[in-house]
């Protein structure tokens, strides 16, 4: 055996090629091996004789082996070889003997990533990379299991160009799944859609994903894809491998914050350098609601929480001219929160940890393969007391129960289960809320009296904390009013293949997909926040319940129409059946404290039900038709029939065209470019009445908790807790004009009309999409480029349009407005270096897209008051400093930064483009890989950081001109003819004269107005309020940022030293994720601003995001 | 291939419909029709503005010391969208009529006052509104705007209608009206109600009483007090529009779980300093005493201890004044020691007791001004459980102590009849002097009660003397009109644009509308 020559024929796989020639006899045998040495089975041979260019096939059987009969001696022949899956081979100028046999033996090359790569398309099928004219990009699920996060779906974070996959910071958070701008909801298993949360997902079971981008790619789908999808492929038992067991662990911990709030430590809670403790409850002074511009920790004494009570003693604490007397006895006022270098925050946090386990079993035979997988995850959060638990087990089997009659299954079930999540809101339910924001070090966390929780003869009634309106004892939070979650998510399918004859096949599929949720939420008495002021805990019950079925009836076809045209696709049809029911109950006030039972409330219970049902009838069809090596042009079709429109128009068709062709098969080009594929793609998708989430209690809310008025599936029926948003896919009823009930008064029942009005011919909403792009590769295909350019029109969209609300109504549901969405994507990937112990690989992509308004509706010429036909659909309009004709910021007489009583436009909301940069190192046994990613551009009012700001707590606070004034402000405090010493930097108008606005907020009058710089002196609380509190562009900050996202070290096993063993691989990893976070300015780092992947106008509170290190162990028996 | 159709069939089979498409695009979850008093009950629970926050603001009443939770400014924005109410109130007519009710029902005839109500709650606000092709639904998606005066003609047309009507059911005795939150269906309080709202729609008006001939102001105020069988009107409290409050179901917003809220707000000088300098006794009851001034020994009882901010001041300097303790709070121990503080007036009887008085000031009717101007001035009293002439127990809560008390109690002797002797009290006459007393009168008696009357009232008077300065923000003024509802600007802009053409073509929150002219 001895390797004999390297063609480099086709551009887009690596190809080696091994030949041995010995003499063997008439004709031609050959035999087909891996590069691992095993013999491959059902490889197409070709044999063109190079004279006549007569060809001849053969494919090689069970045992690799491929035999020619009919070649003529002296002729020289070139052989090639094609397999699914290995880079093609070929062998040119094999002349045939006339003595002796003549043998050939050949390798061929498993292909990592080749262009005859095959990849999963819509409804499961597979087709060849090169045949596909739209973007499609395949991560490999192995890719995502080291370095796994605790979502199984954020490792697809910077792994496709146009995908931005941002983490949730919280436990149990949902990631955001933004793919060209919109979040994708359809997950799709083995070609069926699946509900998914992505928790109930099992990232051990994923052979790979394939990120289906735009509408051309999952047009089939139907609307549900409208906004790409990712389509999930389990890991089936390996036919050539028999009994296999796997098992895969991962531990990891969660340390060192990478976004945590910045904070001062030398102020304490009250206002305006006031605070004496009387009750926590507004009895005192400034000691209820407060914030951080509290008297400076100086040893001074004040009356304090933990202070003496005496009932005849009144003492007196004096600050300037407020004389304040009280029974509580003062005390030294020192910081006590902040301890070795770390506020409460960081001392209330712990390391989080999680450990995944899964163990699988694989077994094949001549008629049957099976795979039993067991995951088990356990996480705890870096919140004490909290944590997550999944289960998971999935089961596929196939079973052949004839040459032509196959049968398959895949059953999961997953259980997520936690008695206590935390709740991160902006509110005094949220323990971010009172530790990142609104609480100081005037209190310890660990000071035993806050440990322990209850008041001396109070348990479980009353709280030990410092104040009891928006605040809350933390260990409160987290051990006694807890939030359970319990999800089973079910899903499976059963098929059957059926060969009709080597042109079709028919597959008959039935699949169900349901869930089962519980949410809980225990409130102990003695707890506080918005809506439940009376302080006598409630108990709520959250259920709900989803069942979705998909069955499907599908004709597969593949004809050689001519010797040049292959035509290859399926027809079939699709009947789904959607049905929902919630239920939400609350008590309203528990009578005795700690009971959770509805018997126990104090006032009539709060509850409402919600039931919902849905049915779609599809038929689709699509054809690919190859014409030889020139083009592959694809057509879908599919028409819907959805219970989610109005009669007369809930039919509608979708149509899609593509076209692909390697323009290298049949052209010459320079040796440098050894690949390069041209496609385009046409797609139109439509959308009916649905959503993908819903909430709580749609279409209700409760007085009782000051919930919004909203008539929506996701109306926010409380005024404190998150409103979880579980996977849905049913109909939204929007289109519907229905009467909403509420009880206003004494809980008598009382109606409200519907807002909104509807036209009665109202069609389903359309998408058209244009996609064009190419594929290259350079260098013997070391260098891949790929760029693809997309243009979506979304419109006549459903809109609910705002009217003139004296026509009795806010909004008018019709069929207009559009918008158009242009975006690029390039994807760089290639093989720096590569021999044989070493190889750099290099994977870069970069997307970036813009969304403009291209026609407004009928008769306007704005659009939500400021939004011109050509604008960015993301632009941010609020409220933004009054500016002097050079930029400066314009005060009034106190000092204070004038808002514009227009809102004005203050940046694009969306980034300029996202990047990512992954490199993997091997040397030998020794693999190394990271990624850095990020965004570029792109604006949001960071609500942390104004919410630290106005509240004192920001360390921006005391530094600087800022920290000099606040220690003026402290030294006189109480003083009631202070007026502070802060100047902010800007004008004032000099003059005297009013400053006169147009409609859009425009200054109209400049001439008649005079600036000169403001001298007003202000208190440092009461600017920073005005600056950052009140006005929107205060408060703006950037969302660029950059991550060290994985570190991955991997070694593997030498095999030599496994040879004795049972096991046949093992691979140890180090992994590391989100270990670092670029962000340009520190003051703002209290956020990790990765989460804002959508245009969204402002941030909320999060728990700090920390580094994540582990280990992950993969066995091969 | 026969196996797998039946394997399909069977499987389709199982997932079987019951429901046909039409059934399934229903939502089942709530009604496409509703009767006709439940739309009623719940316009009717919509009619009260609630105390405790921006209202008293405007009227400068009460004062925000902290910026990051509001402030005193006038930068109004967007006035009322009510159009949304009088979409209930077509449906509720009509939803009465499907329901099988003569053309002439209670429904019809309250939904006339709630319309005269809203538009002209809206036109008070914005200036000229939409009114005569409003809430025609898709019909017309660009109403245009009706002047001012084609909007007070026509709200006062639909109060005589709904007066005539009320007559009618009164006399045939009809019982259909259920649901009534107020009046327990009591038509005859509603008629009640109708005639003594339209005597405040009257005052509205009072800078177009001489000029416009059409309007016919004097002579239909005039027939009011004159035809009280035709027009019959509020005769005592019990009359009164109000929203009486409710534990657990409807607390007042300033209550024992809201006190912490209470050390953000003061209580502002226009409303307080009025007062004191009238040495009037219902100070002791809307107001606490400057901590800091009783604290430093000052009196509970003393009016120069109550002390109110000047809410034209910077938040700065309010926010220190607040903190140095020398500026006073809304009396905790009326509006937080419990859930339900105080009725709050919708129309009541001591507003138009000061109406009538002003009508007759004015010469629009013949009678005795200084007899409703006290009538008025002792119903407020009454009220505020001031007693007309003994010892009164009041409350007060010094900083430090929770809200559940203890309270510090004093007693002040009251004396009606002293009070009223004052020069600034006793009713000075059928002149501007008189006038100007009864609109003070009237401001005390509107705390915290009857929506935006207050600044409307001043902002017609100029009385008593609003505050200005910089905490106004707008330039430093006190604003005069709400803008209109922005989704007009896109959506309806060419009758929108009309309608600003006399502000300069601008939605300008100072121009002067029409009344005010």
């Amino acid at each position: 055996m001895r390797p004999l020559q390297t063609t480099l024929k086709f551009a887009t796989w690596l190809l080696c090629l091994f030949v041995c020639q010995t003499a063997w006899g008439q004709g031609l045998t050959g035999s087909v091996l891996s590069d691992k040495g095993d013999l491959l089975p059902g490889v197409s041979v070709q044999a063109e004789n190079q004279r006549t260019h007569q060809k001849y096939a053969a494919l090689s059987d069970e045992h690799g082996v491929f035999e020619f009969k009919k070649l003529t001696v002296g002729e020289i022949y070139d052989l090639s070889f094609t397999f699914m899956g290995y880079a093609p081979g070929s062998y040119k100028g094999f002349v045939i003997k006339q003595a002796g046999n003549n043998s050939l033996m050949i390798r061929l090359h498993e292909d990592t990533k080749g262009l005859n790569e095959v990849v999963v398309t819509a409804l499961g099928v597979k087709k060849e990379l090169k045949k596909i004219g739209y973007a499609v990009q395949e991560v490999k699920g192995a890719d995502l299991v080291k370095a796994r996060d605790a979502n199984p779906v954020t490792g697809l974070t910077g792994k496709v160009a146009g995908l931005s996959v941002a983490a949730n910071p919280e436990l149990m958070g949902t990631p955001s799944l933004v793919m060209r701008g919109n979040q994708i909801t359809l997950f799709v298993v083995d070609g069926v859609p699946i509900s998914s949360d992505t928790w109930n997902i099992s990232p051990d079971d994923i052979e790979s994903y394939s990120v289906l981008k735009g509408p051309a790619a999952a047009a089939l789908y139907g609307s549900r894809a409208q906004y790409g999808a990712i389509l999930i492929t389990t890991k089936k038992a390996n036919p050539k491998r028999g009994f296999v067991v796997e098992v895969n662990s991962t531990n990891s911990f969660d340390k060192g914050f990478i976004a945590v709030p910045h904070v001062q430590h030398e102020y304490g809670g009250g206002m305006y350098g006031l605070y004496a403790y009387a009750d926590g409850f507004g009895g005192g002074l400034q000691d209820a609601q407060y914030q951080l511009w509290g008297p400076r920790f100086r040893g001074q004494l004040i009356p304090q929480y933990d202070g003496a009570y005496d009932a005849n003693t009144t003492y007196t604490t004096t600050f300037g001219d407020q004389v304040y007397k009280g029974h509580i006895k003062p005390e030294p006022y020192l910081n006590r929160g902040y301890v070795n270098g770390k506020g409460n925050l960081e001392r209330f946090l712990r390391a989080g940890f999680q450990t995944t386990n899964n163990i699988s079993l694989s077994a094949s035979g001549e008629k049957y393969a099976m795979r039993f997988s067991l995951s088990q995850s356990h996480q705890e959060g870096i919140v004490p007391n909290t944590g997550v638990n999944i289960i998971n087990f999935n089961t596929t089997a196939s079973y052949k129960a004839s040459d032509r009659l196959t049968f398959n299954t895949n059953f999961n079930f997953s259980r997520t289960y936690t008695p206590n999540i935390p709740d991160v809101t902006y509110g005094p339910n949220s323990l971010v809320y009172d530790l990142s924001v609104w609480t100081g070090d005037e209190w310890s966390v660990t000071s035993p009296d806050i440990r322990g929780k209850w008041q001396p003869g109070y348990k479980d009634v009353k709280i030990v904390f410092p104040e009891h309106v928006h605040y809350n004892n933390p260990w409160m939070m987290v051990e006694d009013w807890l939030r359970g979650h319990y999800k089973t998510d079910v899903n499976g399918y059963i098929s059957a293949n059926y060969k009709l004859d080597k042109h079709l096949d028919v597959t008959g599929r039935t699949q169900v997909t349901t869930y089962n949720l519980l949410r809980t939420e225990k409130m102990p008495w003695g707890a506080y926040t918005y809506a439940r002021t009376l302080g006598q805990g409630d108990y709520r019950e959250d259920r709900r319940n989803m069942f979705e079925s998909n069955t499907d009836l599908l004709l597969n076809y593949n004809y050689n129409v001519t010797p040049l045209v292959n035509l290859t696709g399926l027809v079939g049809a699709n009947w789904r059946e959607f049905t929902y029911s919630s239920n939400f109950t609350s008590t309203d006030y528990l009578v005795i404290p700690k009971v959770y039972n509805f018997t126990n409330s104090l006032n009539a219970l709060m509850t409402n039900n919600f039931n919902s049902d849905m049915r779609v009838l599809s038929a689709y069809a699509s054809m690919d038709a190859t014409i030889g090596r020139y083009a592959t042009l694809s057509f879908t079709g599919r028409v819907d029939k959805s219970s989610a429109l109005p009669k007369g128009s809930n039919v509608y068709f979708y149509p899609s065209v593509a076209l692909a062709s390697v323009v290298s098969d049949y052209v010459k080009l320079p040796d440098f470019i050894s690949f390069l594929k041209v496609r385009g793609s046409y797609a139109t998708v439509h959308g009916d009445a649905t959503a993908a989430t819903i909430g709580a209690t749609p279409y209700n809310t409760y007085t009782q908790l000051s919930g919004s008025t909203a008539g929506t599936l996701t109306t926010n029926f409380s005024q404190y807790g998150i409103n979880y948003l579980s996977p849905y896919n049913g109909p939204d009823y929007s289109l519907q004009a229905v009467y909403a009930t509420s009880k206003p008064y004494n809980n008598v029942t009382a109606a409200s009309s519907s807002t909104n009005i509807f036209d009665p011919n109202i069609k389903t909403f359309n998408r058209v999409n244009f996609e064009e792009g190419f594929d290259i590769r350079f260098l013997e295909n070391r260098l891949g480029f790929s760029a693809t350019a997309f243009q979506y029109i979304d419109g006549p969209q459903i809109l609910q349009n705002a009217v003139s609300p004296a026509s009795g109504y806010t909004g008018y549901y019709i069929n207009a407005l559009k918008t158009r969405k242009t975006g690029y994507e390039l994807t760089l990937n290639g093989t720096a270096i590569k021999t044989k112990d070493f190889a750099w690989d290099v994977l870069v992509n970069w997307s970036t897209f813009k969304d403009v308004y291209d026609e407004l509706p009928p008769g306007q010429t704005y659009y939500n008051t400021f939004f011109k036909k050509g604008d960015r659909t993301d632009k941010l309009y609020n409220t933004g400093f009054v500016k002097s004709p050079d930029g400066q910021i314009a005060y009034d007489a106190g000092g204070k930064p004038l808002k514009n009583p227009v809102n004005q436009f203050l940046g694009y909301m969306n980034g300029d483009f996202q990047w990512a940069i992954n490199n993997s190192f091997r040397y030998k046994q020794l693999s190394l890989s990271f990624q850095f990613d990020g965004n570029v551009g792109g604006v949001i009012s960071n609500r942390l950081y104004s919410l630290t700001m106005q509240g004192g707590a920001n360390i921006a606070t005391v530094e600087g001109a800022i920290g000099k004034s606040r220690l003026d402000d402290d030294q006189n405090a109480g003083v009631s003819s202070y007026k502070g010493t802060y100047v902010g930097k800007g004008v004032q108008v000099s003059n005297g004269a009013a400053i006169k606005y147009d409609n859009f907020g425009k200054i109209t009058n400049y001439g008649e107005l005079q600036f000169a710089p403001n001298t007003a002196t202000s208190t440092v609380q009461t600017w920073a309020t005005q600056y950052y509190g009140q006005i929107q562009e205060g408060m703006l900050t950037s969302k660029t940022y950059a991550k060290l996202r994985e570190v991955v070290i991997g070694y593997a096993l030498p095999k030599a030293w496994l040879k004795k063993s049972y096991i046949s691989n093992v691979n140890v990893s180090l992994v590391g994720r989100n270990l670092l976070y670029f962000y340009k300015d520190n003051k703002y780092k209290g956020i990790d601003v990765e989460q804002y992947n959508t245009a969204s106008a402002a941030s909320g509170l999060q728990t700090p995001t920390t580094r994540r290190f582990g280990f992950n162990l993969n066995v091969v028996f | 291939m026969k196996k797998l159709i039946i394997f399909a069939a069977v499987i389709i089979g199982m997932s079987s419909c019951k429901k046909s498409f039409d059934d399934l695009y229903v939502n089942n979850n709530k009604p496409i029709g509703v009767q006709a008093s439940l739309l009623f009950n719940g316009l009717l629970a919509g009619l009260v503005d609630a105390p405790g926050g921006q209202l008293d603001r405007i009227s400068q009443y009460q004062l925000q010391n902290n910026s990051y939770f509001g402030n005193n400014q006038y930068n109004f924005g967007s006035g009322d969208n009510l159009y949304l109410n009088l979409t209930n109130v077509v449906n509720m007519e009509k939803q009465a009529l499907a329901a099988g009710a003569a053309p002439r029902n209670p429904y019809s005839a309250l939904g006339k006052f709630f319309r005269a109500y809203y538009f002209a709650k809206m036109s008070l606000e914005m200036g000229d509104i939409p009114m005569t092709e409003a809430l025609n639904g898709a019909a017309n998606l660009q109403p245009k705007y009706d002047d001012q005066k084609t909007v007070f003609s026509n709200c006062l047309n639909l109060l005589d209608s709904a007066n005539t009507d009320l007559a009618a059911l009164i006399a045939a005795n009809d019982r259909t009206l259920t649901g009534d939150m107020y009046f327990s269906n009591n038509l005859k309080q509603w008629q009640k109600v109708v005639n003594t709202y339209k005597l405040r729609l009257l005052i509205h008006l009072s800078k177009k009483a001489n000029s416009d001939e059409d309007l016919n102001i004097p002579a239909r105020f005039a027939a009011v007090l004159n035809d009280p069988a035709t027009y019959p009107i509020m005769t005592g409290m019990s009359d009164n529009l109000q929203y009486v409050w409710l534990n657990p179901t409807n607390k007042y917003p300033l209550n024992k779980e809201t006190f912490a809220n209470g050390s953000l707000n003061n209580s502002a000088s226009t409303y307080v300093g009025l007062l004191t300098t009238l040495k009037d006794p219902r100070v002791f009851v809307t107001t606490d005493p400057a901590p800091g001034v009783v604290s430093s020994g000052g009196s509970p009882t003393d009016f120069s201890s109550f002390k109110g901010g000047d809410i034209g001041a910077d938040m700065g300097v309010l926010a220190t004044q607040n903190g140095a303790g020398v500026i006073s709070y809304i009396n905790r121990w009326r509006y937080y020691s419990g859930y339900t503080a105080e009725n709050t007036f919708i129309i009541g009887y001591i507003e138009m007791c000061f109406n009538i008085a002003e009508g007759i000031n004015r010469g629009w009717a013949t009678g005795d001004a200084e007899a409703w101007y006290k009538a008025g001035i002792k119903a407020s009293w009454a009220f505020y459980g001031v007693p007309d002439a003994g010892a009164m127990t009041v409350y007060s809560l010094p900083l430090g102590v929770p809200v559940s008390g203890p309270y510090v109690q004093s007693t002040v002797n009251v004396n009606f009849d002293n009070y009223y002797a004052q020069s600034n009290v006793k009713y000075a006459g059928n002149n501007d002097a008189g006038l100007t007393e009864i609109l003070q009168q009237k401001y005390i008696a509107f705390f915290c009660n009857s929506g935006l009357e207050p600044y409307f009232n001043w902002r017609r008077t100029k009385v008593p003397a609003f505050s200005t300065g910089v905490g106004n923000g707008n330039n430093n003024m006190v604003a005069m009109r709400y803008k209109y509802l922005s989704q007009d600007q896109s959506a309806n802009t060419a009758n929108y644009n009309a309608a600003i053409v006399q502000y300069g073509n601008v939605d300008d929150i100072n121009g002067i509308m029409w009344i005010l002219k």
